[in-house]
C-alpha cells in the first residue's frame, strides 16, 4: 500500500496481514489475567506486564491477540533501539526516498497490539516516544512526515518489564510506569507449570512433574546466589530435550543448570538437586 | 595352762596329763617308737595340741586312727600338722578340721590324698584359712574335674604353683574346672588329648612360673567354642609350650593372642599370625610380648569396625603383616598397628596396595618405613586412599548450603558437628550439622554422597515439619499423651495409697502427690515435639525413640518426594547396613532399640538370627512403623504418637521386669521415677559409648537429641594417635588442620598441627586513642603520605582504537594525514579506564611470650622511665600501620599467633580483611596480649590460606617476629626452620610473596636463608618500628 503524502514524499506503509495469528498459542490462564486484559482492551488502557524471564508473558499476549482477533506487532526493545526504529524513517530507493512505516505506526495505523518487549532496555529518549500514545490522546506524532497519526479503537500498547534486574540504570521512570496498568506475572503454580510442561515439552505428566519440581527448588536459590530462577521455558526446553531422548540429567544440566549461571559451585548444587529429584 | 586338760580322752590322754611338751619326745623313746611311727607322730602332734586345746586334741585322737589307715606315715604327719596349725589361730576351726577329715579324705581318691595334704601343708604356712578351705571343697573339686587322672593332675599342679604363691594354687583349683567343662565341650572322642595337651601345658606352666598356670586355665576356661577341633588346641598348646621358653608371661600371652585371633579370625588366620609370631620372636622377647600384646587389640578394632567383613579383612591383614615381616618385622609391626585405622578409611584392595607400596617406596630406610605404615608421612596417606583424604565440609558447604536452602527455600547455614553448641540432633531450623571431614568411601564423590544424604536429611526435617509447632494434630497428640500419662500416674498413687505398710513409712508430704508438673496452657498452645517428649515419664527414652522414628519418618517422605535421592540413600543405607552391630551380640535393652533403627532406617532387621529371636517385638515395631511412620501425610504428631506407642512396648517391658526383680522387695522404691530415671541415662551412657567406640557417621540418626557426642576433633585427635593434648575449644573458634614439614622424613607429615581460629580477647579501646594522640604528628604525616598513593579512580587514556569519545587531536590528524598521504592512522578515541592499587596484604604478629620482654633506653632509670614491652610496641605498629592502611585503601588483615604444642597453634584474628577498621578492631588491637611459643610454619600456611582467597595483584604477607621458631614440639631448631622454610616456599608458589620485619639482630644469616636477600628487614632499634613500619610497607607496595 503506497500513498503519497504530498507531491515529493512516497510513503510506504507495511503490510498487516503478516502479523496476524494464524493459529491458537496455547495458554493456560492461571488466575484471571485474561478477563483484566480483556477489559483493559475494551477501555483502551495500555498495559505492563511484570514479572520475571520465560515465566509466560510473550505467550500471554499472542494468546490475548489472537483472542481478540488482532494482529500483533512485537518489538524486542534493546539498547540501540531508537524513536526511528519504532516510528519509522525515509530509505533512498533508486532517486527516491521513501518513507517505511515503523512497527509502532504500522501497529497505529492498523489498530493493531504493540507489544514493546523488555521494554526498559530501550533507550530513555525511546521510551518517551510512547507517552502520548499512553494516555486519553493516543497520538503517535510522526515528526519526520510532520503528521500525528490517532489511533484507533482497536489499538493497544503493551509493554513488558522485568523487575528481577536490580540495577539503578535499568529500572522504567515513574513518569513512564503511571501511565500502565499493571499485571503483575510468576512462574505459573506447580500443576498449571506441570501441563504447561507436559504440554508444550511433550512429556508425559511425571517427568514434567520431577521438572516442575526442580524448577521449584532452584527458584529457591533466587537470591542465594542466583539472580534469577529457572523459567518455564527453561523447563520446557528441558522437556522437549527430555522428549526427543536426550537422558533426563543430562537434559536439566544442558536446559537449566547450565544456562542460568557461570558460577561452577551453583551449578553443582543444582545438579545435586537433579540428582534428588530424578 | 597345760595343767588344765582334764577332758582329754584319747588314748594317750591319761598318760599325757600333767607332761610338758619336751618330755614326750623322752617318753615316745622310752616307748621304743621311732620319730617316723605313726604313734610316734600321733603322740608329738597330740601331746602340743593338748597343750593348746583338750578339745582339739581329743578330736585328733579320734580321728587318727581312721586317717591313719588312710595316709602314709609322712603325709600323715603333714596331715596331723595342718591341724596343730589350724589350732595355733582357731582352736574351734582345728576341731572341726579333724572331725571333717575323715569323710573328706574317704570322698578322695588314693593318690588324691597325698596330694591334698601336700598342697595344704603348702598353703597352711602362708593361709590357714585357704588351706582349709581347699581341704573342705577337694572332694567336691575333684568330683568336677571328672576322672581320677586329671584330678590328679590338677593337685599335682596346684602342689606345684603353691611352692612359689598358695594364692595362684587356690587359683588353679578354682580355675581347673571350667577349663575342663569347656576342653570336654568341644568334642566327645577327641577331647581326651585336648585335655592331655592342656594339662601338660598348665603342668609346664607350674614348673615354670607358678602364677601363670592358674591365669592360664582361666584363659582355658574362659571357652574354648570358637575352636573348630580339639586338634586346634592340642596344637595351640604344643605352640604355647614353645614360647614357655620365654618365660611364662609371654606364654600365656601367646595363648591369650593365639585364642583372640581363632575367635575372630579363624583357624587359618591363626597359622598365619603363628608364623608372623615365631618371625617376631627371633628378634627378641621384648618385640614378641609387644606384638602379642597388641594383637587383641587390633583384631578386635578390626573387628569392631569392619563387622561382617572381620575375618576376610583379619585375614588380609595377616597376610600382609607375614609378607613384610619375611623382610622386616619392625615394619610389618607398624604395618599391623595401623591397620584398623588404614582399614577403617580405605578399601582392602586400597590398603593392600599401601601396605605393598610401603615396601617398595621405603626398603632399607626403617624410620621411614615406619613412618609410612604409622600413617605418619603424607606420601602414605595419599598412597592409602588414592590421594583423597575425605572430603572435608569447608570445600563443599557451599554448595550443601545451596542445595538444602534449594531444597528447603530457607536461609540455612551449614556448620561443622561440634563447632556450634551440640543443641540437638534434630537441627534448629536454620542450621544444618555435618562433620567436618567424611572420608568414608575412599572416594571423593561417594564421600560427597554421604555429605549429600546427610545435607538432605536436615533439609527434609526441614521441608517436613519436624519442628512445626501449635498445630492441630500436634495439639491433639499432645492432649492424647497426657492423659495416657495422667492416668498411669494416678494408677500409681491409688496403688500407694492402698499399700498400708508404704503409707505408714513415707513422708507425709510426698504421700497421694503427683510427680508430675501441670501443663502450661501457653506451652500446650505453642507444642512442638520437645513439649511433648518432656511430657513423657522418662523424656529420654522418649526422645530417643522420637529421634530414630522422626529421621524414618525423614527418610520414607524424601524416597517418596525425590526420586532421585533413593540412590543416594540407598547406597548410604548399604553401607550403615554393613556397620550395624549383630543383634545378637547386644544386651536386649539395646538389642531392641538397633532393631528399631534398623527397621525404621534400613529396612527391616539385618539378621536372620535376631528375626527369628525377637519376632514379636519386631512385629510390633513394624506395625507402628506401617502405620504412623510410612504413610502419606505423616506429620511429626504422626510421630510422636508412634513413639508412644514404643514408648509404652518398651516401658511395659522394662516395668515387667523390673517388677520381676523386685518382686521380694518391691516397696523399697519410694519414687517410681527415680530408678526408671536413671536407667534410662546409665542405658544412654551405655550406648553412648558403645556407639562411640564405633565412631559411627550415622550415629546422629540414632542418638538421642539431647546427647552430647564426641566432636570430630576428639575423633580426629584418636585417629591421629596424638600425643599432644588438645585444648578445648571455644565458642566461635574454627579449626584448621596443616601439614608440617618433617626435615628428616623428607615428607610432609599429614595434618599435622591444628591451628584454633579465634577472635582475638577484646581490649580497652583507650590504648589506640592514646598511640594516636601520641603520635598525631607522625599519623598525619603518614596519612598525607599514603594518601598520595592512593591512584586516581580513572584515566583518560588518548589514541585508542575504540573509546567513550573522539580525541580531537587524532581526528585532525586524520584529516590531514588522509589528504596527505592518504594511509591515515585509526586510533582516533579517548577511553576512560579504571585503575587500581590493588594490594592485600596480612600482617602475622608473633605473641609470644618471648614478646613480654621490656626494651628500654634508659636501662638505668626503670622506675622513672619504664622501658616497653615488645608486644606493645608492635601493637602501636599496628595502630600506625592501620592509620597508613586505611589512607591507601588497601584492603588488609591483622592476626597474631601463638602455640602450645602442634594440636594447638593459637590463630588469633585481629582485623579481616572485609573488615572496616572500627572500635571492634581497635579493641582488639588492645586486647593482643603474648602467650607462649612460635609455631611459625602453621601460622604462616594458615595465613597465606587466608591472602589466597584474596583476590589482588599483589599479595603481601608481612611476618613480625621477634626470633626464632620454637615450640615444645616443633622438633631441634633445623627442623623448625626447615619448616617455616617450606611453609614460605609454598605460599610463594601461591603467589604470595612473603616479607618478614624482625629485632632479633643475630638471626641476620638465617633471614637471609628463608626469605632471601630482601624478603626481610632487621629494626636495630625496636622503639622506632612504630615509626618505621609504614614506611616499610610503602616501599614494598611502590
Amino acid at each position: 500500500m503506497t500513498e503519497s503524502l504530498n507531491d515529493k514524499t512516497i510513503v510506504k506503509a507495511q503490510p498487516i496481514e503478516k502479523y496476524v495469528l494464524t493459529r491458537e498459542p496455547y495458554y493456560l490462564s492461571v488466575r484471571d489475567e485474561v478477563s483484566i486484559f480483556e477489559t483493559a482492551y475494551k477501555a483502551r488502557l495500555p498495559v505492563m506486564l511484570k514479572g520475571p524471564t520465560g515465566c509466560g508473558k510473550t505467550r500471554f499476549v499472542e494468546a490475548m491477540a489472537y483472542r481478540l482477533g488482532r494482529p500483533l506487532i512485537t518489538v524486542a526493545c534493546h539498547e540501540d533501539l531508537s524513536a526511528t526504529d519504532l516510528v519509522g524513517r525515509f530509505l533512498l530507493e533508486g532517486e527516491e526516498t521513501v518513507w517505511h512505516d515503523g512497527p509502532l505506526t504500522t501497529a497505529v495505523r492498523h489498530g493493531a497490539i504493540c507489544y514493546l518487549d523488555e521494554v526498559v532496555e530501550a533507550r530513555k529518549d525511546t521510551i518517551v516516544l510512547i507517552h502520548p500514545l499512553t494516555d486519553d490522546r493516543r497520538i503517535l506524532p510522526v515528526e519526520k512526515l510532520g503528521i500525528l497519526l490517532n489511533a484507533p479503537n482497536d489499538f493497544m500498547l503493551v509493554i513488558s518489564y522485568n523487575p528481577g534486574y536490580q540495577s539503578v540504570l535499568k529500572d522504567l521512570k515513574q513518569s513512564t510506569r503511571q501511565r500502565f496498568l499493571s499485571l503483575e506475572f510468576d512462574y505459573p503454580p506447580a500443576t498449571a507449570e506441570t501441563n504447561i510442561v507436559a504440554h508444550e515439552g511433550g512429556v508425559s505428566e511425571s517427568v514434567a512433574r520431577d521438572l516442575v519440581k526442580i524448577g521449584e527448588k532452584v527458584r529457591n536459590l533466587k537470591g542465594h546466589g542466583l539472580e534469577e530462577g529457572v523459567s518455564t521455558r527453561l523447563l520446557v526446553y528441558a522437556a522437549q530435550m527430555i522428549a526427543s531422548g536426550i537422558e533426563p540429567v543430562t537434559a536439566c544440566e544442558i536446559a537449566i543448570a547450565s544456562p542460568i549461571t557461570d558460577d561452577l559451585d551453583l551449578q553443582r548444587g543444582i545438579r545435586e538437586i537433579v540428582t534428588t529429584i530424578i | 595352762m597345760s595343767e588344765e586338760n582334764k577332758e582329754s580322752g584319747g588314748p594317750g590322754g591319761s598318760l599325757l596329763r600333767g607332761l610338758a611338751g619336751k618330755t614326750v619326745e623322752a617318753l615316745a623313746l622310752k616307748m621304743g617308737l621311732k620319730p617316723s611311727d605313726r604313734g610316734w607322730v600321733t603322740l608329738d602332734i597330740g601331746a602340743s595340741l593338748m597343750s593348746a586345746s583338750p578339745k582339739v586334741a581329743k578330736d585328733f585322737f579320734k580321728a587318727v586312727p581312721e586317717v591313719a589307715r588312710m595316709l602314709e606315715n609322712g603325709d600323715l604327719r603333714s596331715w596331723a600338722e595342718i591341724g596343730k596349725r589350724i589350732a595355733q589361730q582357731n582352736a574351734e576351726e582345728a576341731s572341726d578340721f579333724f572331725r571333717y577329715s575323715i569323710e573328706t579324705l574317704e570322698l578322695l581318691a588314693e593318690p588324691l590324698r597325698r596330694l591334698l595334704v601336700a598342697l595344704c601343708v603348702k598353703q597352711i604356712v602362708l593361709s590357714p584359712a585357704a588351706a582349709l578351705k581347699t581341704f573342705r571343697q577337694s572332694p567336691a573339686l575333684a568330683a568336677s574335674f571328672g576322672d581320677e587322672q586329671s584330678a590328679a593332675r590338677i593337685f599335682t599342679i596346684a602342689v606345684e604353683v603353691a611352692h612359689r604363691s598358695v594364692k595362684h594354687s587356690t587359683e588353679v583349683l578354682t580355675a581347673a574346672p571350667a577349663a575342663l567343662t569347656a576342653l570336654r565341650e568341644m568334642d566327645d572322642q577327641a577331647s581326651d588329648a585336648a585335655i592331655d595337651s592342656t594339662l601338660t601345658l598348665a603342668e609346664s606352666f607350674a614348673q615354670r612360673t607358678g602364677a601363670t598356670a592358674a591365669e592360664f586355665l582361666a584363659a582355658v576356661g574362659e571357652g574354648l567354642g570358637f575352636l573348630a577341633s580339639p586338634e586346634v588346641m592340642v596344637d595351640l598348646c604344643r605352640q604355647t609350650t614353645i614360647y614357655l621358653e620365654r618365660g611364662g608371661a609371654t606364654a600365656l600371652q601367646f595363648f591369650r593372642s593365639a585364642r583372640a585371633v581363632i575367635e575372630v579370625g579363624g583357624v587359618e588366620s591363626y597359622r598365619r599370625w603363628n608364623q608372623v609370631t615365631d618371625k617376631v620372636a627371633a628378634e627378641g622377647n621384648a618385640i614378641v610380648y609387644d606384638f602379642l600384646r597388641l594383637t587383641p587389640k587390633v583384631l578386635a578394632t578390626i573387628a569392631a569396625t569392619q563387622r561382617r567383613h572381620a575375618a576376610e579383612r583379619i585375614g588380609a591383614v595377616l597376610e600382609l603383616v607375614e609378607e613384610l615381616s619375611s623382610q622386616n618385622v619392625y615394619v610389618a609391626l607398624e604395618c599391623f598397628k595401623s591397620s584398623p585405622r588404614a582399614m577403617a578409611s580405605a578399601s582392602l584392595e586400597q590398603f593392600q596396595a599401601w601396605a605393598r607400596e610401603g615396601v617398595q617406596l621405603h626398603r632399607g630406610d626403617r624410620r621411614k618405613a615406619q613412618a609410612y605404615y604409622a600413617l605418619e608421612s603424607k606420601s602414605s596417606q595419599e598412597t592409602l586412599r588414592g590421594a583423597h583424604d575425605g572430603v572435608a565440609l569447608e570445600s563443599v558447604s557451599h554448595l550443601l548450603r545451596l542445595y538444602v536452602e534449594g531444597l528447603t527455600g530457607r536461609e540455612m547455614a551449614i556448620a561443622a558437628l561440634g563447632s556450634i553448641p551440640e543443641e540437638s540432633r534434630i537441627n534448629d531450623g536454620h542450621t544444618i550439622q555435618l562433620p567436618s571431614v567424611v572420608a568414608e568411601f575412599g572416594s571423593p564423590d561417594d564421600d560427597f554422597r554421604l555429605y549429600k544424604v546427610l545435607a538432605a536429611h536436615a533439609a527434609g526435617q526441614v521441608e517436613f515439619g519436624t519442628r512445626e509447632a501449635g498445630t492441630g494434630s500436634l495439639r491433639a497428640t499432645l492432649n492424647e499423651i497426657e492423659t495416657s500419662f495422667e492416668n498411669a500416674e494416678r494408677r500409681r498413687l491409688s496403688a500407694e495409697m492402698r499399700d498400708t505398710e508404704y503409707v505408714q513409712y513415707s513422708n507425709v508430704e510426698h504421700l497421694g502427690l503427683s510427680n508430675r508438673r501441670p501443663l502450661d496452657p501457653l506451652a500446650f498452645e505453642t507444642a512442638d515435639y520437645k513439649t511433648i517428649l518432656s511430657r513423657f515419664t522418662n523424656p529420654l527414652l522418649a526422645t530417643r525413640i522420637f529421634t530414630t522414628l522422626e529421621n524414618g519418618r525423614i527418610d520414607w517422605k524424601l524416597r517418596h518426594t525425590y526420586r532421585g535421592i533413593r540412590r543416594d540413600l540407598d547406597f548410604v543405607r548399604n553401607r550403615l547396613i554393613e556397620r550395624r552391630p549383630p543383634i545378637v551380640e547386644l544386651s536386649v535393652e539395646q538389642a531392641v532399640y538397633e532393631m528399631l533403627f534398623q527397621i525404621t532406617l534400613c529396612g527391616g532387621v539385618i539378621d536372620e538370627a535376631a528375626r527369628r529371636a525377637y519376632a514379636g517385638v519386631i512385629l510390633d515395631f513394624e506395625l507402628i512403623v506401617a502405620e504412623y511412620i510410612r504413610r502419606d501425610g505423616a506429620t511429626v504428631a504422626d510421630t510422636l504418637v508412634a513413639t508412644h506407642r514404643v514408648y509404652q512396648l518398651l516401658d511395659g517391658q522394662r516395668s515387667r521386669k523390673e517388677s520381676d526383680d523386685q518382686s521380694e522387695d518391691d516397696r523399697d522404691d519410694t519414687n517410681q521415677e527415680q530408678p526408671d530415671d536413671r536407667d534410662g541415662k546409665s542405658e544412654q551412657q551405655q550406648t553412648s559409648s558403645q556407639t562411640r567406640k564405633r565412631s559411627d557417621l550415622f550415629d546422629q540418626w540414632s542418638q538421642a537429641v539431647e546427647e552430647t557426642t564426641p566432636t570430630d576433633t576428639e575423633l580426629l585427635n584418636e585417629l591421629m594417635n596424638a600425643e599432644t593434648s588438645e585444648q578445648a575449644l571455644q565458642d566461635g573458634d574454627e579449626v584448621f588442620f596443616y601439614d608440617e614439614w618433617d626435615r628428616e622424613l623428607g615428607d610432609h607429615r599429614a595434618k599435622w598441627c591444628r591451628v584454633i581460629q579465634r577472635e582475638n580477647r577484646r581490649g580497652a579501646r583507650d590504648f589506640v586513642e592514646q598511640v594516636r594522640t601520641r603520635y598525631s604528628g607522625i599519623i598525619s604525616s603518614i596519612r598525607h603520605q599514603f594518601q598520595m598513593l592512593r591512584p586516581e579512580s580513572l584515566r583518560r587514556i588518548k589514541g585508542e582504537i575504540d573509546g567513550e569519545d573522539f580525541d580531537l587531536q587524532a581526528v585532525i590528524d586524520h584529516h590531514v594525514d588522509l589528504k596527505t598521504t592518504g594511509r591515515p592512522s585509526d586510533r582516533l578515541y579517548i577511553r576512560r579506564i579504571r585503575r587500581e592499587r590493588d594490594v592485600a596484604v596480612s600482617f602475622l604478629l608473633d605473641m609470644s611470650s618471648s614478646t613480654a620482654r621490656t626494651i628500654t633506653r634508659h636501662p638505668n632509670q626503670p622506675y622513672t622511665r619504664p622501658g616497653q614491652k615488645i608486644i606493645d610496641i608492635e601493637k602501636q605498629g599496628l595502630v600506625l600501620m592501620s592509620e597508613a592502611l586505611e589512607a591507601v585503601g588497601d584492603s588488609y588483615s591483622i592476626s597474631g599467633f601463638s602455640s602450645e604444642g602442634r594440636r594447638n597453634v593459637k590463630y588469633f584474628i585481629i582485623k579481616r580483611f572485609e573488615e572496616k577498621y572500627n572500635q571492634e578492631v581497635e579493641r582488639r588491637i588492645g586486647g593482643i596480649t603474648y602467650h607462649n611459643n612460635t609455631r611459625l610454619g602453621a601460622a604462616i600456611r594458615h595465613a597465606a590460606a587466608g591472602l589466597e582467597r584474596q583476590d589482588a595483584r599483589t599479595r603481601l604477607l608481612i611476618v613480625l617476629s621477634d626470633g626464632r621458631p620454637y615450640d615444645h614440639d616443633y622438633g631441634d631448631s633445623r627442623y623448625a626452620r626447615e619448616d617455616t622454610r617450606t611453609a614460605l616456599r609454598q605460599s610463594r608458589i601461591a603467589g604470595i610473596t612473603p616479607f618478614c620485619i624482625t629485632i632479633d639482630r643475630d638471626s641476620e644469616s638465617e633471614l637471609k636463608d628463608l626469605y632471601g636477600e630482601v624478603g626481610y628487614t632487621i629494626i636495630d632499634d625496636i622503639l622506632s618500628l612504630p615509626e618505621r613500619l609504614p614506611g616499610i610497607y610503602r616501599r614494598l607496595t611502590t
